[in-house]
């Protein structure tokens, strides 16, 4: 997400409030734009197909297969992101333009091959399930893991709004074909949600492969050892696996949760009110975008042109302390934001959940919830902020910290009681965060004598 | 890491030659001297450490080596910071008082006390300081943060930082290269520099003698290199302002300061310090060295060998006047050319010769071509290329050379032992050599003249009068002839150096 | 048409496999009757496709045709779409990559720098050149030495000259290493010059030849060259600027070609080229006073009074001419 801030400084620097606005907005539709749309799109067809797809659990098993998909093709997919995205930007760094495209089919060309074969054994072995069925989820789940890759390589590549537009077109697509095979019962659903994918898919395929040339189709450049950062492909894992581990024990345990279809399990009372708190961060999301990638990212730059250009020692000190207070104001002002979002939210979450038409059992769970994914934002800027001072391994400490913390604290929340279901995820979070604060200081600290002495 | 410093107990060689970039890779005057150095003394065993710069500007050894040399160690600086060997490094605390004393002894503005520096000697002896720190310590850092804030005027830190581990590296890749060595009886370094920093370094570890000789005068060397120096990184502002400036720029400053340290460092270890000639013990004096401890000792020339050559001489003044030197600037042929100009006029019957390779800088030797054509000396004027000067002397009048520097031409002793007379610019030791050193000396008389220099008009008189006047030709070949056999004899000066030798082993 | 059938025998196992599809098979049916001729279709397709690929996305092989393969084959049907309709066409219709020759910048802030200390000058009556013949001491030579640095050639170089007769030997070292320097590299650029010239077109002679023209009066100009080097200088010089001319008349190279023969000591060729300088409309101000230096040389003196009178006014007021004006005028 690099070159958004170049954007959000043109936009900033016109000064006036209601540019202001602007950025904020636009930052907050590029941040969360993605996501916000595919988890509303989705609803969207559960909708639609209440009362047109019976019996009503089919409509259950739809929605339930699509989070698993969504949740392994992320977590299969994660490492897999982040590696291939620092490949990228170090071969356009070095202005490589006719690696680009060989190497993102090259790894597009495995995820398929791999999530294929993978799918269908998983697919084979563990469901019962009509060939349909198992064939649809398949090709879904394929889609869904070149999608991601995709769209990770094109943000990287600073094609905003044609991702949000093409994703606004596409999903559309989706929800326009669930109404019409909404008939074919889960099958039509899985249909349409796969046809939405393909489309969005092959459109952005259409995109890349029309924009970046080169003298081959194929290339695996990407496997030179000499060329990838390997802790990536952990780091990239342990983040999304962090993310769903909680949901996970969730689903397994079979006092919290109930088979939907196949082995696929779901937890009525913990899932809901977590889906609905992660559309609660599109606030802090947005002034985490800003602020990081505007103010931090410049005053980055300032330093370490400083350090190249050769300004004196003391001047350096100084823009690294205009640096640090820069991310202090970011970090403050995302609390701020999502602070005020989140009591807004416990203000009115009774009256929400009404019109969504959920019992107010869900309230304390829903509460924890919202805490917990705002200090996920938290947790987000604090990772970016590490991995432009490329410090690659602190980012991995602290996602494998994640993971182990949430995996535990979730089965010991479980232990104790439906009083502390949330917990785990929100408390482990907590925990990564100021953890991170402390690494984050010493790095501040010793930024000249490790950029200086150990770099080389 | 142990810090036990383990040398082998028993002696490997009897001298212990520390070299930086000369023999046996580089040929030229110093190479010869070390060579023949070498082959004169058979009796003495010889350990050689080389020290060079890149490893790749050394292809090929253009000196074989003989039975006495028994071990080669060879180093090459640039290693120390080239990126292959320091891979990125991990947080280390670093030993600060020996940084602090590096930094004290080697870049402070202030000249530092003896302690400071036997001190820093002692450390690179024990290994107390490894290249890891120095490149990865917080220590250095701080060391090196501090030493800018007070006393750096250049504002580029970056240019600073990476002028001081420049400098440091090589140092310590030195240090460690010292704790391998092989045992030798005794030490000689043959220039200050990062040899006679060896030699510092290895003095402490064996505890045995350490000579120096200096040919050039290194410190000297190096300040005019870096006075006109590119790669030195200078300050945009100053490279662009217009304003007369007699500085010569912080990091230029750093560097110079950093030679002469050295120098002043092996000075104080070494005993004795060697000169080629009065002047350039003076010199040494005046660049911190101990009077008491200097000595000069001259070069040396093979007498057996050029009395066959004496012989082959012919009766009377040949009218031929000849350079012996290469083509290059700096022997500055053109002067001679010119004065030839004034010589041919007066004299139709001479002829002159240049003796020497022409490929070195192939510009100038054109540029001499033409200034022959030009000044009408075709056919008077030959250009003989490299020729066996055993073959070329004796049929010379005289010699002349008419160098802008000079140390110790080893070309006018070879002139005198084959009975030619010589006219020199006044250069390096020319006149010590041609008038007389010492009292005794001068008593022998003149063996030739020496002028001005880039004066061909005095240059062409000092010729002319020579050549016409028999008299006076016959007694400076005489004093040539004597000068050169009593005090610049191969034998003189190899046994002076076995006696050296022989207290230096004996000294342990 | 190859790929005609290709793509009716692709079309026909597909549909084969869907009509399979439909009919709820187990999982061993649906193996051999979905997916088999699936993969068989899929793999028509690819070759299909993959023949009619620009040549250079054919290669490499096996990778090529495996990734439109694997493309249709996970994804059925709606793959085997998305690779004929977005795929395909994309790697026929790819954008030129364009040199970005415009980029937008913000505006920067002021810069600061913070200057170096630098040592005040050497204050002394009488200048560099004072210096080197009286200062006893051989580091205020090599400082004087130093301070010629900054200066231009034509100035710095006498002061070299003399300080290479110095008694001192850093002094005479450092002196002789920077005219080398100057001298090297004005060598070099005339170097390269010629080599320019072999290697160019004769259409590019021109320019070329002006160059080598104003590098050899450079080294004249600065006296890098003496004596018989200085003849041979001139006359390449003269040469080159002949050469210039041929392709393209230009009054600055008649200005040069007039100094150069005005060096040489061939006055009535001096004072034609300035004429013809003049005439092609250089300014007054550059081209009379050489025109008064080559009537002085030349020895007519009433000349040098008429040429001097024509020069406007507000330059006969300012130094050098102030002087010459009040003598001659």
């Amino acid at each position: 997400m690099a070159g958004i801030g170049f954007e959000l400084r043109k936009i900033l620097s016109r000064d006036s409030y209601s540019s202001t606005l602007r950025a904020y907005v636009y930052a907050g539709l590029i941040s969360s734009g993605p996501w916000v749309l595919s988890i509303i799109s989705v609803m969207l067809i559960g909708l639609l197909s209440i009362g047109v797809v019976v019996p009503d659990k089919l409509v259950r098993q739809f929605l339930v297969t699509v989070t698993y998909l969504m949740a392994f093709s992320l977590i299969i997919t994660g490492g897999l992101q982040l590696f291939f995205t620092r490949f990228v930007s170090d071969r356009l760094f070095e202005r490589r333009f006719d690696m680009i495209m060989p190497n993102l089919l090259g790894i597009l060309l495995i995820v398929t091959i791999g999530a294929g074969l993978l799918a269908f054994v998983v697919l084979g072995l563990l469901f019962d399930e009509p060939f349909i069925y198992r064939l649809l989820v398949l090709s879904n789940f394929v889609v869904l893991c070149n999608l991601w890759l995709v769209i990770i390589f094109l943000s990287g590549m600073k094609a905003y709004n044609r991702i949000l537009l093409v994703m606004l077109g596409g999903y559309s697509l989706m929800v326009a074909s669930a109404f019409l095979l909404r008939h074919w019962g889960m099958e039509g659903l899985l249909l349409a949600l796969l046809i939405g994918h393909a489309s969005l898919l092959f459109m952005f395929l259409y995109d890349i492969l029309r924009e970046y040339g080169s003298d081959r189709l194929i290339a695996f450049d990407f496997l030179d050892r000499r060329k990838v950062f390997l802790s990536l492909l952990a780091t990239g894992l342990c983040y999304n696996l962090g993310i769903w581990v909680d949901k996970f024990i969730f689903w397994f345990n079979p006092a919290t949760s109930d088979q939907v279809i196949g082995p696929l399990r779901a937890s009525m009372l913990y899932d809901l009110p977590i889906f609905l708190a992660y559309l609660a961060i599109i606030p802090g999301m947005a002034v985490f975008l800003v602020r990081i990638e505007t103010d931090f990212a410049e005053w980055y730059e300032r330093l370490f042109s400083a350090i190249r250009d050769g300004e004196t020692l003391q001047h350096i000190g100084q823009l690294k302390n205009e640096m640090t207070l820069s991310i202090r104001q970011g970090l403050q002002e995302i609390c701020k934001v999502q602070g005020l979002t989140v009591l807004l939210l416990f203000l009115f979450a009774p009256n929400l959940l009404d019109m969504l038409g959920m019992s107010h059992y869900y309230l304390p769970l829903f509460y924890i919830d919202l805490v917990g994914v705002s200090i996920q934002v938290v947790f987000m800027a604090l990772l970016n902020v590490f991995f432009y001072l490329d410090k690659r391994i602190v980012v991995l400490e602290l996602c494998v910290l994640f993971v182990v913390l949430n995996t535990l604290l979730t089965l010991l929340s479980q232990y104790l009681g439906p009083t502390f279901f949330g917990y785990g995820f929100t408390v482990s979070l907590f925990c990564c965060v100021l953890f991170g604060l402390l690494r984050l200081s010493t790095a501040l600290e010793d930024l000249e004598y490790e950029t200086f002495m150990l770099d080389r | 890491m142990s810090r036990r410093v383990v040398v082998p107990d028993v002696p490997v060689a009897d001298v212990c030659l520390l070299l930086e970039g000369t023999w046996p890779y580089v040929r030229g005057g110093v190479s010869s001297w070390i060579n023949q150095m070498i082959l004169g003394l058979p009796e003495i065993t010889f350990s050689v450490f080389f020290i060079g710069g890149q490893r790749e500007a050394y292809p090929r050894r253009n000196y074989e080596i003989p039975a006495n040399v028994v071990h080669i160690e060879e180093v090459f600086l640039e290693e120390s910071w080239s990126t292959g060997v320091t891979a990125k490094g991990t947080v280390r605390k670093g030993p600060a008082d020996v940084l602090e004393n590096l930094y004290r002894y080697f870049h402070h503005p202030d000249q530092p006390d003896i302690q400071v520096g036997e001190a820093l000697l002692d450390a690179f002896a024990e290994g107390r300081i490894e290249l890891a720190d120095v490149l990865h310590s917080r220590a250095a850092w701080e060391v090196v943060s501090e030493g800018y804030r007070r006393h750096c005027s250049d504002p580029s830190f970056i240019n600073y930082f990476w002028t001081l581990r420049t400098m440091q590296s090589p140092l310590l890749m030195l240090a460690a290269a010292a704790r391998r060595m092989p045992r030798a009886r005794s030490l000689h370094a043959i220039s200050t520099g990062y040899a006679g920093l060896m030699g510092c370094i290895l003095k402490r570890l064996w505890n045995c003698s350490f000579v120096l000789s200096e040919h050039g005068i290194y410190t000297k060397e190096r300040k005019i290199d870096l006075a006109q120096a590119g790669w030195i990184a200078e300050n945009p502002d100053e490279a662009l302002s217009s304003s007369l400036d007699t500085g010569t720029g912080y990091i230029r400053t750093l560097w110079i300061r950093f030679f002469e340290r050295i120098g002043l460092l092996v000075y104080g270890s070494a005993d004795p310090v060697i000169a080629l000639y009065d002047g350039n013990r003076q010199r040494q004096i005046k660049d911190g060295a101990d009077p008491a401890r200097t000595r000069v000792i001259p070069n040396g020339i093979d007498l057996q060998r050029w009395s066959e050559v004496l012989a082959a001489r012919p009766e009377g003044i040949a009218p031929v006047v000849g350079l012996i030197g290469r083509v290059v600037p700096i022997k500055d042929v053109k002067t001679f050319i010119r004065s030839l100009r004034g010589v041919i006029s007066a004299m139709p019957e001479a002829e002159g010769w240049i003796v020497g390779p022409e490929d070195e800088d192939a510009d100038y030797a054109a540029e001499c071509h033409s200034l022959v054509s030009s000044l009408g000396l075709e056919g008077k004027v030959h250009f003989l290329g490299f020729q066996r000067i055993q073959d070329i002397l004796p049929k010379l009048g005289l010699m002349v050379l008419t160098s802008i520097s000079e140390a110790q031409p080893l070309v006018i002793l070879e002139a005198w032992c084959a009975g030619t007379p010589v006219v020199s610019s006044d250069v390096g030791s020319c006149r010590e050599l041609i008038e007389g050193g010492d009292a005794e000396d001068r008593a022998l008389g003149q063996a030739g003249e020496v002028v001005a220099i880039a004066d061909p008009q005095a240059t062409a008189r000092a010729i002319l009068e020579l050549l016409r006047d028999p008299q006076r030709w016959k007694s400076a070949q005489a004093a040539g002839l004597a000068r050169v056999h009593r005090y610049y004899g191969e034998a003189l000066m190899l046994q002076r150096y076995r006696d050296l030798y022989r207290a230096a082993t004996e000294n342990n | 048409m190859i790929a005609k059938w290709l793509f009716s025998g692709a079309l026909a196992f597909e549909a084969g496999s869907w009509a399979s599809l439909m009919r709820n098979p187990s999982m061993a049916e649906g193996l051999l009757y979905c997916v088999l001729p699936h993969g068989i279709a899929c793999g028509l397709l690819t070759v299909a496709v993959w023949g009619l690929l620009p040549r250079r996305y054919r290669s490499p092989m096996p990778w090529s045709p495996l990734f439109i393969f694997s493309l249709a084959f996970f994804i059925p049907l709606l793959g085997a779409i998305g690779v004929l309709a977005a795929v395909f066409p994309a790697l026929y219709l790819q954008r030129r990559r364009d040199e970005q020759i415009w980029d937008s910048r913000g505006v920067p802030a002021l810069p600061f720098r913070p200057q170096e200390q630098r040592r005040s000058p050497m204050f002394r009556d009488g200048g560099l050149q004072d210096v080197l013949h009286r200062a006893s001491d051989p580091e205020q030579r090599l400082a004087a030495l130093l301070a010629t640095r900054r200066m231009p050639g034509h100035e710095s170089i006498p002061i070299l000259k003399l300080a290479l007769r110095d008694p001192a030997d850093d002094v005479r070292l450092l002196a002789y290493s920077m005219l080398d320097q100057q001298e090297s590299r004005i060598n070099q650029r005339i170097e390269n010059l010629l080599k320019e010239i072999a290697e160019a077109p004769p259409a590019r002679h021109g320019p070329l030849h002006a160059g080598l023209a104003r590098w050899y009066w450079e080294l004249a100009y600065l006296g890098l060259a003496q004596g018989s080097v200085l003849e041979h200088v001139l006359r390449q010089a003269s040469e080159h600027v002949q050469l210039a001319q041929d392709s393209e008349q230009d009054p600055e190279l008649d200005l040069l070609g007039g100094r150069i023969a005005m060096e040489q000591g061939l006055f009535e060729e001096a004072r034609e080229r300035l004429r013809r300088a003049e005439r092609a409309g250089l300014d007054a101000e550059k081209v009379l006073p050489f025109q008064a230096e080559v009537a002085f040389l030349a020895g007519d003196y009433r000349a040098v009074v008429e040429l001097l009178g024509r020069l406007p006014a507000a330059v006969r007021q300012r130094p050098p001419f102030v002087e010459l004006a009040r003598y001659w005028l």
